[in-house]
């Protein structure tokens, strides 16, 4: 008792905090010479008797109370609605539930005191934005680690009725925006420690980060779905965030997303097949060794160490390649052995037979191609001919019809037809351009300054006067933010024409600021006074209440 | 054609000849307050840095007009803040003449002023509003006296001293154990450099970590001292335009004669501020929602408490529903009432009469607090407070309602 009265006098908050219910907005907890807890209005009259070893300040028109080591709930009258029967009674939730403890065991109880999830489990979680809370049975925090491992997880709904059918080892967390299956996969999770501190009567929580090793993994996706699986077999399944089913638990290994209708799923370790959702029907009578997901009605999927195209209907569209490449643009490249390539569609039809060729992924409507490794490159088109034959040293993807290349060290640009655009002229050009994709910033040496190259002119229209530039039009129509050689580190922004528009006085971080607001309060001239007035608002400088501020930093 | 205002203000009378000056399309002028907010922030607070970050992108209440100026933050460090640091603050950092500043647009660096701050929250159309001005006739004396009374006169500063409740302090009463939460890291694959910044320097801030995080905010509430005497001064002496005999820099010499009055203070209650509607990838928006929910809270408090701070709102439509774009935000319940103002205005000047009285139909309260929506709250999609007509004859849209 002592030893309770001596952590509540030390722990205890002295409130004049007020009560969310005009009823008892003026009540306050009060603890007489005697150590006792009640609670007193505004004018310091006793309304609850002194009789309590601890008491919280009301909220929402209940407060807790501690009556010798067990937890209880009075109203303002100082009734229990919840008698003191708990080691520990949390505040009330958005759901109207509080976690209690006793004997070691955790449920939930609501206002009235009702039980509503079983006061039975040695783990349980919070409520998550959906009402719906993890618990765990006969788990435990193995020594060294901060998480609950093993036992049972499973969940509930905050009205107390079961959101799974089973229970699971691991389990996963309802989030509000979901995120992609593969990232998902690298996700670590959070759970709370429940630690007795030595010498003291309760538990406190703490957050710890937790990584899910490979394998263990929870997934779900845009749209809100999720599945989680059996540790013991991965027999997990795909459910709707309202907890209907899609794919069921406990029938396959590995259950993911349905994409068009059908679904990957394995019905055993490495054992893929495509489960068509409407009818629950499994495609392929011989399982795959791996696939990925549908798209545009095809998958890719490894039988017998190849890999093939297949439709929904589990037929094979293509012959089979040591390695087929993701889709880009409807074309894959694909791979035999170590070094032979060559391009299918996306259903499989072939576009570049396999060959030595070293090809690379087919972007803006081709394929960067080497014949050799030490060959020049050339770019392949969507119908397997050559858009421009082996020509140059080197080259990026296409990109608006136009591609930087390099030839005997200079760098230029050509288009579709191998008209040069920028002459080969450069050490480097800006792979990024314009929105209009006719100004690039170039480089005739190394370490020389950016000019810029304007396609249209056919010549460079802007001198060499910029250590660093950012493309026109990326953060403003019409700008671009540059940093002068003869100011280290100092930016501002320029126009086509090269007129300052912001002037070189911002580091790089507040100079795209300036240019975004410039753009976001219908631009017109940046005058001096304007100057001074975005400095003002971008001023980080302290100020502290007892000080003058000085002139510099007001704005008016 | 403003240095005629000089001799105009001089002398000047309130008179109530016919005929009004209105903008374009303006049936009512609903005028609104202006608010300039400064926090007050504890350094020595856990969360001081990210309640800071948050207080500033809550964006200004759309009940007022936006009257921040470029320091919006003070500190203090490890000390009990009394009302005598506030005024401290405010009477050597000449804050009233800053507000007064602002409202002509003053340019800082050349003392130039302008009337379009005056004109566009006033609605005031400006080609009338300057042709009654430029010929000397008693509207446009009125027009002066009018936007003083109306508008610069319901300037307002708010201080806010926000500080974080400890959440640690007040769960250990409890037995310790608010909830395990299970809830995904903040350092998760893909997590935008920029987010993790956003954090601050709390470390790994997540959803979970920030539940039931609580703000006490102490608001402090000044209004800007706008009578006749102050407003002869500034026309007279510190409003000045290229061209004019004055000198321009006059005003920075006398800042001190303007002032800012203290109206009065609240306290938050510290109510925990429910999660529902925070993004997982954002968890820093907690804090936003705890505080810009305390803060609602003060100003719905503060408007209850002192009439001369309560907004008009307009009523939005009256058939079928009588309906007004206010809702909890503003702090109205079941046993909220409201009066109707029919707007009278005579040469410029504006007046108000009382031609009823209604109260919200209690389900039927609008929920527009801040995230009200995201938190999906039933009532945030109303869009509107309705309510019933307890006394009075017809209303129609427009006029203008006041809690009672």
């Amino acid at each position: 008792m002592r030893r309770s009265a001596l952590i509540l006098n030390v722990l205890l908050i002295i409130v004049v905090l007020l009560s969310a219910n005009a009823a008892h907005a003026l009540l306050r907890p009060d603890c007489n010479q005697k150590g006792k807890w009640g609670y007193v209005d505004e004018n310091g009259q006793i309304v609850v008797k002194h009789q309590f070893t601890g008491a919280s300040e009301f909220n929402d028109g209940v407060a807790h109370v501690l009556s010798g080591k067990k937890y209880g709930v009075i109203d303002s009258e100082g009734k229990y609605i919840i008698k003191p029967d708990y080691d520990i009674i949390s505040p009330f939730n958005e759901y109207g539930l509080a976690q209690v403890t006793k004997d070691n065991k955790s449920g939930f109880i609501d206002k009235t005191g009702k039980i509503v999830i079983p006061i039975k489990y040695a783990f349980v979680g919070d409520f998550n934005a959906d009402g719906i809370v993890w618990v765990n049975k006969d788990g435990k925090i193995k020594k060294g680690e901060t998480t609950v491992s093993g036992g049972e997880f499973t969940l509930f709904r905050s009205d107390g009725t079961n959101f799974l059918d089973d229970s699971y080892r691991t389990i996963g967390y309802f989030v509000p925006f979901t995120h992609s299956f593969t990232t998902a996969q690298k996700e670590k999770m959070t759970l709370t420690e429940r630690r007795l501190t030595e010498g003291d009567d309760y538990v406190y929580w703490s957050k710890v980060k937790y990584s899910f090793k490979p394998g263990r993994k929870i997934l779900f996706n845009k749209s809100g779905l999720w599945a989680s699986y059996r540790e013991d077999g991965y027999y997990n399944g795909v459910y709707n965030r309202d907890g209907s089913e899609i794919i069921p638990s406990g029938t396959y290994y590995v259950a993911q997303y349905p994409n068009e209708g059908t679904a990957i799923v394995c019905t055993t370790e490495n054992a893929y097949n495509f489960l068509d959702i409407a009818s629950g029907s499994l495609a392929l009578s011989n399982p795959l060794e791996h696939s990925w997901g549908f798209k545009d009605g095809h998958a890719v999927g490894k039988y017998r160490g190849l890999w093939y195209i297949y439709d929904k209907k589990g037929h094979q569209c293509s012959q089979g390649y040591t390695y087929i490449y993701p889709v880009n643009g409807g074309v894959h490249v694909v791979r035999n052995g170590n070094d032979k390539y060559g391009l299918i569609t996306s259903s499989g039809q072939e576009i570049l037979p396999i060959s030595n060729y070293s090809v690379y992924p087919f972007i803006g409507g081709a394929s960067m191609v080497k014949t050799t490794s030490k060959s020049k490159v050339g770019y392949i088109g969507a119908n397997g001919q050559w858009i421009i034959p082996p020509t140059y040293d080197n080259g990026h993807t296409f990109d608006n019809g136009r591609v930087l290349v390099s030839l005997n060290g200079k760098w230029g640009c050509v288009d579709m037809k191998a008209k040069v655009l920028i002459p080969f002229e450069f050490y480097s050009i800006m792979i990024k351009s314009d929105k209009a994709g006719l100004r690039y910033w170039v480089r005739r040496e190394k370490g020389a300054n950016f000019e810029l190259f304007d396609i249209s002119e056919g010549a460079s229209v802007l001198e060499p006067k910029y250590a660093d530039a950012y493309p026109f039009d990326q953060l403003c129509h019409g700008l671009a933010k540059v940093n002068p050689s003869n100011m280290k580190n100092t930016w501002g922004a320029i126009d086509r024409q090269g007129n300052v528009v912001i002037p070189f006085e911002y580091t790089a971080d507040l100079a795209t600021k300036a240019i975004l607001e410039y753009k976001n309060t219908g631009r017109g001239e940046w005058s001096d006074y304007r100057n001074f007035m975005f400095r003002l608002r971008h001023n980080n400088h302290p100020v502290d209440l007892g000080s003058t501020v000085s002139e510099e930093n007001w704005d008016y | 054609m403003e240095k005629i205002i000089l001799s105009l203000i001089l002398g000047i009378a309130l008179v109530w000849p016919s005929g009004k000056v209105l903008a374009q399309g303006e049936d009512v002028r609903s005028h609104r307050s202006s608010l300039c907010s400064i926090m007050i922030k504890h350094t020595e607070d856990e969360y001081a840095d990210p309640i800071e970050k948050q207080f500033l992108q809550i964006p200004v209440d759309d009940k007022f007009n936006d009257h921040n100026l470029a320091v919006r933050v003070t500190s203090v460090s490890d000390k009990d803040v009394e009302d005598a640091d506030v005024d401290g603050f405010i009477e050597r950092n000449k804050v009233a003449s800053r507000l007064v500043a602002r409202w002509f647009n003053r340019n800082k660096l050349t003392g130039e002023c302008n009337l379009n701050m005056v004109r566009s929250r006033g609605f005031y159309d400006a080609s009338a509003m300057d042709y009654e001005i430029a010929s000397r006739s008693r509207l446009g004396q009125n027009i002066i006296a009018d936007a003083g009374e109306e508008l610069i006169g319901h300037t307002y500063l708010l201080m806010h001293e926000i500080t974080y409740i400890d959440k640690g302090k007040r769960s250990s009463f409890w037995g310790g154990v608010v909830g395990a939460a299970l809830t995904i890291g903040t350092s998760v694959a893909g997590l935008d450099d920029d987010l993790a910044s956003d954090i601050g320097a709390i470390g790994n801030l997540t959803v979970s970590s920030l539940k039931g995080f609580r703000v006490k905010i102490h608001s402090r509430l000044y209004r800007l001292v706008w009578d006749k005497e102050t407003s002869d001064l500034f026309f007279s002496s510190h409003y000045w335009e290229p061209g004019m005999a004055s000198d321009g820099h006059r005003f920075d010499a006398e800042r001190d004669k303007y002032r800012l009055e203290y109206v009065g203070d609240i306290v938050s209650k510290g109510g925990s501020t429910s999660f529902l509607g925070i993004n997982e990838d954002q968890p820093e928006l907690m804090i936003r929602k705890a505080c810009a929910r305390a803060l609602e809270e003060n100003v719905a408090d503060l408007q209850k408490e002192f009439p001369q701070f309560r907004i008009k709102t307009p009523l939005t439509s009256t058939a079928p529903a009588i309906t007004a774009g206010i809702g909890l935000k503003e702090g109205v319940t079941a046993k909220s009432r409201f009066e109707v103002l029919e707007c009278q205005e005579k040469d410029g000047v504006t007046s108000y009469k009382r031609v009823g009285v209604i109260k919200p139909i209690p389900n039927m309260i609008w929920d527009n607090r801040f995230m009200a929506t995201e938190e999906g709250a039933e009532t945030a999609r109303l869009g509107a407070t309705s309510f019933t007509k307890e006394s009075g004859g017809d209303f129609y849209p427009g006029m203008l309602i006041r809690e009672m």
